[in-house]
């Protein structure tokens, strides 16, 4: 199903996701290249956040499955290491080949199975990761210029514990360096939201990449717990469970109007996922009561809505459970003296969703302020020198910093010490300006043996 | 073979494929002395055109996203692999080589392509330096002229164009007098490639008098590879000002290994741009 106007639909995404939802009765783990008829320890069902409907049950993986998948990245473990660079960065190319056929299906997938808005599943998460693919195959046949010596070396078995948090996306970025340096790789999918997972191994297979180099298991906590300890996997990367949110830093000389719509777009629609932990806003004294008032006006237009809607700005949040922690941290919130205001329309009557809130007021040091929050909610702050800003903002996993003066954007830039800062921009900046490159060949770093630096021959 | 089946090669300026203004065209023979195909022969006039047909090419390619580039390339790179049986055969004709052997060039050429394709989004750049911000980019040079090596004429053809491609340059080759037709060939493939018309020109003909008319077109940069071991001093004289010119080695290289320089031979064909900024608060 090749598209060649990439921002054509070859049908509706409702058509689609209709089609798609005659999906497998029983979604598994796919293991050595075959979906297992498991014995599952259990089945679950897989439900549309958006629409509360079951899509499918999923086979919970039992710690069978769980040395099964090991084994058979053991066994093609060697094989894989020692494909040619060529080959492997070939097979890695018509991986990208096949997302990019494939794009809106699997877009609907992610967005049916996790209820992020399909205009950024399709448009945003999967040319990325196209992107990451054959930026890494362009890696794959030229490892000895890593600067990891000459011939570095394979881990072999590599894992990979999924989140609900943006799996699709988070899955593909942390595959591509995962079989450019020659790994073969378990996957351990949230039950919960496991459809792109199991789907990328199918088109893994279908690439041309060997049977066993990718596997993948619907496995709950337990599963993540035994592959910590297997000595068999030699590596293992698990969500991070302490997401603080991002700040932004916005200051009296900010562009104004640019700044709010990338932050709330940033807060409500990518919900700051790619950190999990939300987004905070601090804005200068001197314009924050003028900043407070066009946010509200900014999020009153915001369109929440069927995330199959391509208009959709804001979808559901993932379950029950998460709509619990939402309204906590907003009772929370307003325990510590915060301000809250809701989003004036009302959400759909099916499925889990919470309303787009602004919680302003908030206190540098209270325990709302720095909490987790998986949710379409904006927390906002205020500072008066930019010594106060670099101070509120530690913890952040990244900061955005708002002003024209490029003197100051580069000193606070620099000040925060942090590993990510975008200068008037959010991620979506960094997003557009393609692949990470220097986040990329760390993450290949990652997966290939790490000798200290004498260890290496010549 | 008859003179009726006699291939026919024109040169590749700016997407098209013409003949030499001059109308002239020679014939080149086998290893074994029978006529292989029927050449034009550039003159003067038809390399200005290549050089101006690789201008207006330029910006619009230099523009281009390196990671855009490199999927480009890695096209090209496959599609030369599906030529492989053709690139082997004219190999196997023109230079006399056991087939295994021109097999085992092909298949090094095309993953030689496709190696310096996934260098065009990984080169250097980039620095901070005490209070003063330095944000330094490798740029492309423009358009390059390369005279292609004698002896290996297809992986001696295509790892400098891979490099001078990857940084992002467009370029007019003159290519091998000795065995010309997989520089045709190569042409004739790019032009079935996602590469816009200009990005890649390939001339065939007397290999002095092009070099030279290069150099005086006034391309950003000159490569002599081709003049292994040659006196140049009347090409560099000829040279329009501002002319990068890189001087041939002492004999043909031996490209059967990556260069051992890595990125540095992508580097060789770009400028360093850097942008210093004070950072004060």
């Amino acid at each position: 199903m090749s598209e060649s106007d990439p921002r054509a639909w070859p049908d509706s995404p409702t058509r689609l996701a209709a089609e798609l939802a005659r999906l497998a009765a029983q979604v598994g783990p796919h293991i050595g290249g075959r979906d297992d008829a498991p014995e599952a320890a259990a089945t679950l069902p897989c439900t549309d956040p958006a629409t509360g409907r079951t899509l499918t049950s999923v086979a919970v993986a039992s710690p069978a499955h769980r040395e099964r998948a090991v084994e058979a990245a053991v066994n093609a473990a060697a094989d894989w290491a020692a494909t040619s660079g060529r080959l492997r960065s070939a097979a890695l190319l018509r991986l990208a080949e096949q997302l990019e056929d494939r794009r809106s299906e699997l877009a609907v997938l992610e967005t049916l199975d996790t209820g992020r808005p399909v205009r950024l599943t399709r448009d945003d998460d999967l040319p990325r990761s196209v992107d990451q693919l054959v930026h890494h195959a362009g890696w794959a046949d030229k490892l000895d210029w890593l600067g990891r010596g000459p011939a570095p070396q394979a881990l072999g078995v590599s894992a990979l514990v999924l989140s609900s948090q943006r799996p699709m996306a988070t899955l593909l970025g942390w595959l591509a360096p995962a079989l450019a340096a020659g790994n073969t790789v378990v996957v351990a999918a949230d039950p919960s939201t496991p459809l792109s997972a199991v789907r990328i191994a199918e088109l893994a297979l279908a690439a041309g990449v060997p049977t066993g180099v990718v596997n993948v298991v619907t496995a709950e906590v337990s599963t993540t717990a035994a592959l910590l300890d297997d000595p068999a996997v030699a590596a293992v990367t698990v969500p991070d469970a302490s997401a603080h949110p991002i700040a932004h830093l916005l200051f009296d000389d900010a562009p104004i109007d640019e700044a709010i719509d990338a932050v709330v777009t940033d807060a409500c629609s990518q919900q700051g996922r790619e950190h999990g932990g939300g987004v905070r806003l601090l804005v200068q004294e001197s314009v924050h009561d003028e900043v407070v008032d066009r946010l509200r006006d900014r999020m009153g237009r915001l369109r929440v809505t069927d995330p199959l809607d391509l208009n959709a700005d804001v979808g559901p949040v993932l379950d029950a459970s998460e709509v619990t922690r939402l309204d906590e941290l907003v009772t929370a919130a307003g325990r510590v003296g915060a301000h809250t205001w809701t989003w004036p329309g009302s959400t759909p009557s099916v499925g889990t969703w919470f309303p787009p809130m602004l919680l302003s007021e908030l206190a540098d040091g209270a325990e709302p302020t720095r909490a987790s929050c998986p949710g379409p909610v904006l927390r906002v702050g205020s500072f008066r020198t930019p010594l106060e800003a670099t101070r509120a903002v530690r913890g952040a996993p990244a900061a955005g910093v708002w002003t024209e003066k490029g003197s100051r954007a580069l000193a606070v830039a620099a000040a925060l010490e942090l590993g990510t800062v975008w200068i008037n921009g959010t991620a979506q900046l960094a997003a557009s300006a393609g692949v990470d490159r220097s986040a990329a060949r760390a993450d290949l770093l990652d997966q290939l043996a790490a000798p200290t630096p004498w260890e290496v021959q010549r | 073979m008859s003179q009726a089946a006699l291939r026919t090669g024109r040169l590749a300026i700016g997407g098209r494929f013409v003949r030499a203004t001059s109308g002239q065209e020679s014939t080149v023979h086998d290893a074994d002395g029978q006529p292989l195909a029927s050449l034009a022969q550039a003159g003067d006039a038809d390399v200005r055109a290549a050089v101006g047909a690789a201008r207006s090419a330029a910006p619009g390619w230099a523009a281009t996203a390196p990671s855009d580039r490199a999927r480009q390339l890695f096209t090209l790179a496959s599609q030369l692999d599906e030529h492989r049986d053709q690139l082997t055969e004219e190999l196997v004709a023109s230079t006399g080589s056991a087939r295994e052997a021109a097999a085992r060039q092909v298949v090094t050429a095309t993953d030689r392509l496709a190696w310096y394709a996934g260098w065009s989004d990984k080169l250097p750049g980039d620095a901070q330096d005490g209070p003063t911000r330095t944000t330094t980019t490798a740029r492309p040079m423009g358009t390059v002229g390369l005279v292609a090596p004698q002896d290996d004429p297809l992986l001696g053809l295509i790892d400098p164009l891979g490099a001078v491609l990857a940084a992002g340059n467009t370029v007019v080759v003159v290519a091998s007098a000795r065995f010309p037709l997989p520089a045709v060939t190569l042409a004739e493939v790019v032009a079935l490639s996602p590469l816009p018309g200009g990005v890649v020109n390939v001339v065939t003909g007397p290999v002095d008098a092009a070099a030279t008319a290069l150099a005086a077109a006034g391309t950003e940069v000159v490569d002599l590879l081709g003049l292994a071991g040659q006196d140049v001093r009347a090409i560099e004289q000829a040279a329009a000002p501002a002319v990068r010119v890189l001087l041939p080695p002492a004999g043909e290289p031996d490209f059967s290994e990556p260069p051992s320089v890595g990125p540095g031979a992508v580097t060789r064909y770009m400028r360093s741009a850097s942008v210093w900024q004070p950072q004060l608060g």
